[in-house]
């Protein structure tokens, strides 16, 4: 996705061993000046344009269909604009995806932490909407800026809240995934031998239910709270993180200054933690960024089954198999604000989780 | 060679044993007496303890274990506990090919859409094509598998009309309308797969390109089709084996979630009543029978690894 | 085409690569000629362009992307930088072939050896399966492969380096092409194998009658298998004679401390080498003057100020091929190669060979 280099549209003509030590390497991308004043000029227009349509389309003037249609012009339109402009701006590093994804988080994160002194209107008490409509549709400037489901409650207060239970599921789970899995897997890694061997059949078992079933079975002796929740995802992610941390510590223990430190009478346990651990983290950090959206995706799997967080407390996935059966037919709003959502938190994590790769080189985990 | 293979089978048995431990002990989590759950309140002291026994609860874990275990590798997982109380592997049975044939077609649309889109896009590596697959495939990997299905189901069933919504028509009774309704399923299943496919091939095959032997090969006067086709797919379709083994556990569950949405008669559908219910044993016996085909699949998937690579077909010097 | 004509002109050529840090002068304004049959040797140190003007000739290296060549190559009567896809895949491998430095990586792991020759044999003769791999047997032999029926069904896998080298060119050879570059073409073999490998390429190339082209950084490589020697230095030559001539005769400073460099057996033991101090310029930031200055203990100040142009040499000005040097103040005489007493001059061509 993040590809932006332009090589030879026919196959390379060299690869780097042949040549002599050229040190040839990239291209570097819109260094010429009138490159920069084409980018500048084009990008103007572009975003100029993205905002006549978008503005259009949140207007009530048009029909329905076209109204989206334009919309969705003026927002590319708008996105090619922008992005020309900070590549003119910023040089070849501007990625707007990027920046867009970590604004989103950003927002919602803030959202969710301060939901309850936000003001919005009732998103789980059934008693407190008896007189709200129900199925409100969506209009922009109302009360219920993103409409209603059937009990009344307002689509932008349950998704936000909704936020808050997928988020802190998922950073729990891959927290305690994290703390759990790191010291199992530096205890494998330290201490070798038959530690390290059990360690591996119990890691493999684990990872030989594939992932929603695993989910599934936990599910179905746990009562369906907050806590399980996390407690199941939890369990999922340990595996990953105890071969990471087993690796890495793998690698360390070889080091010198771990030698240094046992050569200077540290105790065993004292090395682990003073030593190996903080070099471990990094990975274990690494792959719990790109784990977050693993997680969420998840959890949101799970209450769409009915076997997660149970209406009507809200959460994307059971907000989504609201609108199972007919009622995604005539109330698609139901189903789509709350996809939307998911869509736009699962992509920014994907996004940000990938750039933290590349910066730290860690390893891929790819998983449900 | 066949010494790695022995190795791999044992350790595959030593963690299915483990698996099934755990699948039993799972019962052992569940807050409250089994009876209870089983009878209902309000029942006196001793039908609790009669049901207990015949519940086998009264045995020691291991016993226990060992009766099922012993049971499970006969044929017989016990009985569901929910009405009807039928066998649990007659369940089993018959939503199996159900999930099996879904799975596979998923694959299979995955595979033969992937690999030209990857092909087309190693080929022209940086073109606006090639970065529109990308963004597809990176925004497609966001959209969780059951969001897909229904905005899948949004457009062909209810806008176009093109696909029926639910009810699955068994083989038997018609290859033709079998097809039909498993077709849409099956590309909302092949989706996820698909796109992480195409990715993983993509990135192989460019990397394959820079290899020498593409450029010597270059040098020799071959065609750039010929380069592509007869000298970089092969090396990289090992990433997409390696894939395979990856992308069974998501296919799985995107299959559970697919036929709960389309409800569809298979593994799925079955194992999420069944934990909707609290029906152990049913919980229990698909969660095996899931497990075994899962890790023996992975493990032929590593095994014939060693076999497909030249390399280490036969060791020489 | 007359026989007098030569077969390979490179008039004015210079390869630029677009990098990070600038523009990468890999190739500045070279020009030879090569006559057919007639082998050239390409020396230089690693960074020298020797490579890069190898690729250049053949077109593998071309105008577009983040390279940029000027100049003109002209291979039997075509500009080897215009041409099409097409007419390079035409070309390659058929009239012009290139022999690749690293066997290990230049065979496809998951072909067979005979795959590997016969889709050449079958894309450019258009022989049939049977014909092309009786043919490729038959190369098999020619490259001194022992069991040539047995090893091509192998895998690249199941064969040493040696004779990895001696199927790349048996490849190269497949279709009987006029003129073949060989680059490094032993670098990554044993010693013992790349006297084998030199002999085999050599002898092939009589046989069949082939120009060649012999790139190598190793002196010794290059004494006894070339008719001509250019030597490289930061993307230029800087001398070119017929073999002997440079290493009797050599008269730029850094072919003289090259050749200085080689260990030879009539020295005393312990006896210092001479090494070149100093490294390569930065070629994207290529100094004024002659390139060589800073490391040539002859340098004067026109040297750092005016870059020298090839020349012959007053004494074969007449000649087919002179001996031309790119230095303000060649070497005249006899070169000091660090050896005791004055020996004759076939003596000296004698070590030349034994390097």
């Amino acid at each position: 996705m993040s590809e932006t280099k332009m090589d030879d549209i026919d196959m390379p003509a060299f690869t780097g061993r042949v040549l002599d030590d050229a040190g040839a390497e990239e291209l570097a991308n819109a260094k010429d000046l009138a490159e920069r004043r084409n980018l500048y000029r084009i990008g103007t227009i572009l975003t100029a344009v993205g905002v006549v349509c978008a503005g259009l389309g949140v207007l009530p003037m048009l029909v329905m269909g076209a109204r989206v249609a334009i919309f969705v012009v003026g927002l590319i339109a708008l996105y090619m604009g922008v992005r020309r402009l900070g590549l003119a701006r910023f040089g070849s590093d501007f990625d707007l995806t990027f920046i867009l994804s970590c604004a989103w988080l950003t927002v919602l994160i803030l959202a969710a932490i301060l939901a309850p002194l936000l003001p919005l209107a009732e998103h789980e008490d059934t008693t407190k909407t008896l007189a709200a409509k129900s199925y409100a549709s969506p209009s922009l400037f109302s009360s219920h800026p993103l409409g209603t489901n059937n009990f009344g409650l307002d689509m932008l207060a349950r998704s936000i809240y909704g936020a808050r239970s997928s988020l802190i599921v998922a950073v729990a789970a891959v927290a305690i995934g994290i703390l759990i899995g790191g010291a199992i897997g530096i205890l494998a890694g330290y201490f070798g031998g038959w530690v390290d061997r059990i360690v591996g059949i119990l890691t493999n078992s684990l990872l030989a239910v594939p992932a929603l079933i695993l989910l599934i079975a936990l599910a179905s002796v746990l009562q369906p709270n907050l806590r399980n929740v996390s407690f199941a995802l939890a369990v999922l992610a340990i595996p990953s993180m105890v071969r990471i941390a087993r690796a890495n510590t793998l690698v360390f223990s070889q080091r010198e200054f771990v030698l240094a430190a046992r050569a200077m009478g540290a105790t065993r346990w004292r090395v682990m933690l003073r030593e190996i651990a903080p070099n471990v983290a990094l990975p274990l950090l690494s792959l719990g960024m790109v784990m977050i959206s693993v997680m969420i995706v998840a959890e949101a799997s799970l209450s769409f089954l009915g076997l997660g967080i149970q209406p009507p407390s809200p959460t994307w996935g059971n907000m989504i198999s609201e609108g199972q059966g007919n009622v995604f037919e005539q109330h698609p709003y139901i189903v789509l604000v709350p996809g939307v959502f998911l869509f736009l938190t699962v992509f920014a994590f994907n996004m940000v989780g990938e750039k933290a790769q590349k910066k730290t080189g860690g390893t891929r985990e790819v998983k449900l | 060679m066949t010494r790695t293979v022995i190795d791999k089978v044992i350790e595959l048995i030593v963690v299915l044993f483990v698996v099934s431990l755990g699948t039993f002990a799972l019962v052992s989590l569940i807050p409250g007496d089994p009876s209870v759950a089983m009878l209902g309140e309000g029942r006196s002291p001793e039908e609790y303890a009669q049901a207990r026994a015949d519940m086998g609860l009264n045995d020691p874990f291991f016993t226990r274990y060992w009766d099922w275990l012993s049971g499970a590798l006969q044929g017989d997982l016990g009985n569901s506990m929910v009405p009807p109380q039928g066998p649990v592997t007659d369940s089993i049975s018959a939503a199996l090919p159900v999930s099996i044939q879904l799975a596979v077609m998923g694959l299979f649309i995955a595979i033969v859409v992937a690999i030209p889109l990857a092909m087309y896009s190693a080929r022209h590596q940086g073109g606006w094509i090639d970065r529109a697959i990308s963004a597809c495939t990176f925004g497609v990997l966001s959209i969780p598998s059951f969001l897909s299905g229904l905005l899948l189901i949004m457009v062909m069933v209810n806008y176009l009309g093109w696909f029926p919504r639910s009810q699955w028509v068994r083989v038997s009774e018609g290859l033709g309308q079998n097809l039909y309704h498993a077709i849409l399923p099956a590309i909302t299943i092949s989706l996820l797969e698909m796109a992480m496919f195409i990715r993983i091939l993509r990135s192989d095959l460019v990397m394959t390109l820079k290899e020498n032997f593409i450029l010597v090969a270059k040098a020799k006067g071959m065609s750039n089709a010929r380069l592509l086709f007869s000298d970089a797919l092969r090396p990289s379709s090992f990433s997409l084996i390696t894939m395979l083994g990856i992308v069974l556990g998501s296919m799985i569950g995107s299959t559970v979630i697919v036929e709960t949405l389309f409800s569809l008669p298979g593994m799925g559908s079955l194992i999420v009543r069944a934990a909707q219910q609290g029906d152990m044993p049913m919980v229990q016996g698909a969660v095996l029978v899931i497990a075994v085909i899962y890790v023996v699949a992975n493990g032929v998937i590593d095994i014939s690894y060693g076999y497909l690579d030249p390399r280490s077909r036969r060791a020489h010097v | 085409m007359s026989s007098n004509e030569p077969i390979l002109t490179v008039d004015g050529v210079s390869t630029r690569f677009r990098t990070k840090r600038g523009q990468l002068r890999a190739v500045e304004q070279v020009s030879l000629e090569l006559d057919a049959g007639e082998t050239l040797g390409l020396v230089g140190e690693s960074g020298s362009g020797k490579s890069v003007l190898g690729q250049t000739i053949m077109g593998l290296v071309s105008n577009g992307g983040t390279s940029t060549v000027t100049g003109t190559v002209n291979f039997m009567g075509r500009d080897m930088q215009g041409l099409t896809r097409k007419e390079q895949q035409q070309m390659w491998g058929n009239d012009i072939a290139m022999v690749f430095q690293d066997p290990m990586s230049a065979l496809n792991p998951f072909k067979r050896i005979g795959t590997h020759i016969t889709e050449s044999l079958r894309a450019h003769l258009g022989l049939d399966k049977t014909q092309a791999r009786e043919r490729a047997i038959e190369l098999l032999r020619k490259v001194r492969i022992p069991e040539p029926t047995r090893r091509i069904d192998q895998y690249p896998h199941e064969l040493s380096g040696g004779m990895r080298q001696r199927v790349v060119i048996a490849m190269a050879l497949a279709c009987d092409p006029k003129l073949t570059i060989a680059d490094e073409p032993t670098t990554a073999l044993d010693v013992t194998v790349q006297k084998q490998i030199l002999e085999l390429l050599d002898s092939l190339r009589t046989e069949m009658g082939m120009a060649g082209i012999l790139v190598s950084h190793d002196l010794g490589v290059v004494a006894g298998q070339t008719d001509r020697v250019a030597v490289m230095y930061a993307g230029r030559i800087v001398e070119t004679a017929p073999t002997r001539q440079l290493f009797t005769n050599p008269r730029h400073p850094y072919t003289e401390a090259l050749l200085a460099a080689v260990p030879r057996l009539e020295q005393e033991p312990h006896t210092r080498l001479e090494s070149i101090d100093g490294g390569l310029p930065d070629m994207t930031k290529p100094p004024t003057g002659c390139s060589f200055a800073s490391r040539c203990k002859y340098a004067q100040a026109k040297c750092r100020e005016v870059v020298p142009i090839l020349t012959a040499s007053r004494d074969t000005a007449g000649a087919r091929h002179p001996h031309e040097v790119a230095c303000h103040f060649p070497l005249d005489g006899v070169a000091d190669l660090g050896m005791p007493a004055a020996v004759g001059t076939e003596n000296r061509e004698l070590e030349v060979e034994t390097i």
